[in-house]
């Protein structure tokens, strides 16, 4: 099977910065692309207790910083002459990486096992475990080294 | 970055993706293969009483993890084979713990939304969450 395109989705955590580093040594391992992806999850809370245009205001901050911070991730892929994109979506996190996954032709999914909402005390965060069970390609689950025994 | 890369396998001839995969990254990082089967035994006092019964199927193993690592022989991959007996997610979390295994690549199957909790059974799902190290599910 050939691996030409990697996606690494990334919530900004430590755990999910080892995850993507890791996806771009095997990026360059098997010469493929590495897409690199955020999605912000809408708040159910936004639009309830605030003016309508106060949530897409807020999102479109979002959006905006979430770029900028997609951007400076994994300087060293320049010089790895790896071809890495970068993408912001709006959704729920799983279904938006399987989404993207079965849009895109993604050969595999590269991802923390906990990232931001990931409960430490859990064996595997809630978003790693769906895209695991969900995902239409191979999925390497990478665990944060402190959690190791 | 990976160089100590652990593949279980049952005696089917599905671990073919699983297989390529390990044996491109082991190639890669001048890594080495392990192929692991588990022979899944019913009674905890099978290497007491049923021992006979089991070696038969560990010959079988054997035989199998033989065939599968000549292939990777075949393609300049060092490989070692093991045949352990135990159930079979605990024994390949166990094992991959004891050598200090890099990755575990596995087989695996994409869940049906529709029947959720048939996959949560499975030795993939399992050793996913239970092992310590990265684990790679090819599908």
């Amino acid at each position: 099977m050939d691996i030409r395109h990697i996606l690494a989705p990334t919530d900004f955590s430590d755990s999910s910065k080892k995850a993507i580093s890791d996806a771009l040594d095997l990026a360059q391992t098997f010469g493929a692309t590495l897409s690199l992806l955020h999605v912000l999850e809408p708040s159910p809370y936004l639009g309830e207790f605030t003016l309508p245009t106060m949530g897409e205001e807020l999102l479109g901050d979002l959006e905006r910083q979430a770029s900028t911070a997609l951007a400076q991730l994994l300087p060293e892929a320049q010089q790895a002459k790896i071809e890495v994109t970068r993408a912001v979506a709006i959704g729920s996190p799983s279904q938006t990486i399987v989404e993207t996954a079965e849009a895109e032709h993604v050969d595999l999914i590269v991802m923390a096992t906990h990232g931001r909402t990931g409960l430490s005390h859990l064996l595997i965060g809630s978003v790693a475990e769906r895209v695991v069970r969900t995902a239409p390609c191979p999925v390497l689950t990478i665990r944060p080294p402190a959690e190791k025994a | 970055m990976f160089k100590n890369i652990l593949v279980p396998v049952d005696l089917t001839d599905t671990h073919q993706p699983a297989l390529e995969i390990a044996a491109r990254l082991a190639q890669a990082n001048d890594g080495e293969v392990t192929l692991l089967h588990v022979v899944e035994v019913i009674s905890e006092v099978w290497a007491t009483e049923d021992r006979e019964f089991y070696t038969r199927f560990e010959q079988t193993a054997r035989d199998h993890l033989a065939r599968l690592g000549h292939a990777l022989e075949a393609r300049g991959v060092p490989r070692r084979e093991e045949v352990v007996f135990g159930h079979r997610a605990p024994e390949i979390v166990r094992y991959a713990g004891e050598i200090g295994v890099d990755l575990i690549v596995l087989k695996s199957h994409r869940i049906d939304l529709e029947h959720p909790a048939a996959g949560w059974g499975t030795v993939s799902y399992k050793v996913g969450i239970l092992a310590q190290c990265p684990v790679l599910l090819v599908k």
